[in-house]
């Protein structure tokens, strides 16, 4: 069987997967180019949603993490592997909903960013305003996505050394090639350029969360 | 509808019960840490399964003006107008009297019927990060109790972990790997418990990775070297490299753990898991 990397001619060399616990597995893109691999994070959460049903599948920024309700019920590596079988690195699939947010470039931390990205303030804000944004994944507080986009010049710039204790709600970040709009006031090490009024989470709402992997985003001048 | 009256909180008293299903949103899972006394305080007061309990870290003590059927498990302590009462036993408690429960770290009060706090996204659970679910318990608060003085019908008998202290359960990886060691439990919460490993057995954390969603009983390195197991409210991503996660049937020990205990891990492969360890049978329904 071809192993994780290996390539024969024509095909799509094979995810690799591994145990994540007893309930889990980790699966992952056998190689990475350079950026996030965001298109085939989607695809691959696609096709495992509608082949293991009763699991849970939380795309990351370079894998996805499928657990089953118990241990007897998770999927078999080779089951998964099978699934995502022929899955292009590249793969491209229509965006789910397409989000428009209005900032106000007001962050205390735009100057030093736009230095990072050897940018004056007011071109960093024209290059965040002229990208597209892909929702990649959904968590680390409810309803915050991270998105990444196809313009690197965001790779330059990284997180904070020293982490706030407390980040506002509606904070508009950046950090490793990726945005955010903090969706409650966490702590948080993101880099923040400026606000927004947008809200992110609706506890009461059906779908709790506005933004959901998959689906676009476009900044506006507030 | 009647409530128990909170009249002393020291440390926190949160409503749980099975727990969510939103991950995908990036809401946590949350719900009980201690799944299995949980159910079996439900258990003994006749559920309802679905029913929310109270986990009660530190002192709870509750004025009790109506005649009350209720029970407490977890690591507890029990007292009815100051008189040590048992834990993992249905009691019924006088109106008038003082009911207190003592969580060492986690005590379930549960009462029939479950607590009729309003389900937020499917769960009566309190979620801390967001915050999602019910407010914390405060004092002066009414904690109201559906069917209080309910006499709860035999079900059989339930089996119960013995409380052996073998080591935890851990399967190694994906992205370090881990050999036995016996670690000390610096730091508790429902977001995560703290443990420092030994110096020889810590792992170097450098590049900072690709965030990667995380279930409860994941645990992480930091980069300062202590490893964090993930609690029931931590957040559903994470992006610090992963040794191992809690076998699913140790996990309601993690929610034991307390500061300055020692705490045994050891490697297991995800295959052939066992299941809980020795039981003990619990009477169900039985006046005590």
């Amino acid at each position: 069987m071809a192993g994780p990397g290996s390539r024969g001619p024509g095909m799509t060399p094979a995810p690799v997967v591994q145990d994540f616990g007893d309930r889990s597995l980790l699966v992952e893109p056998a190689a990475c180019a350079a950026g996030f691999p965001t298109g085939w994070v989607l695809a691959a959460r696609d096709a495992l949603v509608a082949a293991f049903p009763d699991c849970w599948v939380v795309p990351g920024l370079a894998s996805v993490v499928l657990t089953a309700p118990d241990p007897a019920a998770r999927p078999t590596a080779a089951a998964v592997r099978g699934v995502l079988q022929g899955l292009e690195h590249a793969a491209s699939r229509a965006p789910g909903r397409i989000h428009e947010f209005a900032v106000r470039y007001d962050g205390p931390d735009l100057a030093h960013a736009a230095r990072l990205a050897g940018l004056l303030p007011d071109e960093l804000v024209r290059r965040h305003l002229a990208a597209t944004w892909t929702v990649a994944a959904v968590g680390f507080s409810p309803g915050f996505g991270y998105l990444t986009s196809d313009d690197p010049v965001f790779g330059q710039v990284p997180r904070r050394a020293d982490p706030r204790r407390r980040v506002p709600a509606g904070s508009v970040a950046l950090a490793g090639g990726m945005c955010a709009v903090y969706p409650s006031a966490t702590p948080g090490g993101w880099q923040l350029i400026g606000t927004s009024d947008v809200s992110l989470f609706d506890p009461d709402a059906v779908s709790p969360a506005l933004l959901a992997a998959g689906d676009a985003v476009r900044f506006v001048m507030a | 509808m009647v409530g128990l009256e909170v009249l002393e909180l020291l440390g926190s008293a949160l409503y749980q019960d099975h727990g969510r299903g939103h991950v995908t949103s990036g809401v946590p899972v949350s719900g009980a840490f201690d799944r299995q006394a949980h159910v079996a305080a439900l258990a003994l007061v006749g559920g309802p399964v679905e029913g929310a309990t109270l986990e009660v870290t530190g002192t709870l003590r509750m004025a009790v003006p109506v005649p009350l059927t209720c029970a407490v498990t977890g690591n507890a302590q029990v007292r009815v107008d100051g008189v040590e009462m048992p834990s993992w036993t249905v009691l019924g408690v006088r109106a008038g009297s003082q009911l207190t429960v003592r969580g060492a770290p986690r005590a379930y009060l549960a009462a029939p019927g479950g607590f009729p706090v309003a389900p937020v996204l499917g769960s009566r659970s309190t979620c801390l990060l967001g915050p999602v679910g019910p407010a914390p318990v405060r004092t002066g608060d009414t904690i109201r109790v559906a069917q209080p003085s309910w006499c709860p019908q035999r079900h059989g008998d339930l089996a119960l972990p013995s409380g052996d202290a073998g080591p935890l359960r851990v399967v190694p990886g994906p992205h370090l790997g881990m050999a036995a060691l016996t670690a000390r439990v610096v730091d508790c919460s429902r977001i995560g418990v703290r443990l420092r490993v030994p110096r020889r057995r810590r792992v170097e954390v450098t590049a900072s990775m690709a965030s990667l969603g995380v279930v409860p009983g994941t645990i992480q390195a930091l980069p300062a070297g202590d490893w964090v197991v993930l609690g029931p409210d931590a957040g559903t991503m994470g992006g610090y490299p992963v040794v191992g996660v809690v076998a699913s049937a140790d996990l309601d020990r993690v929610g034991q753990l307390q500061p300055g205990q020692a705490v045994r891990l050891a490697p297991i492969g995800a295959d052939g898991v066992p299941g809980p360890r020795a039981a003990r049978l619990l009477r169900l329904g039985a006046l005590g």
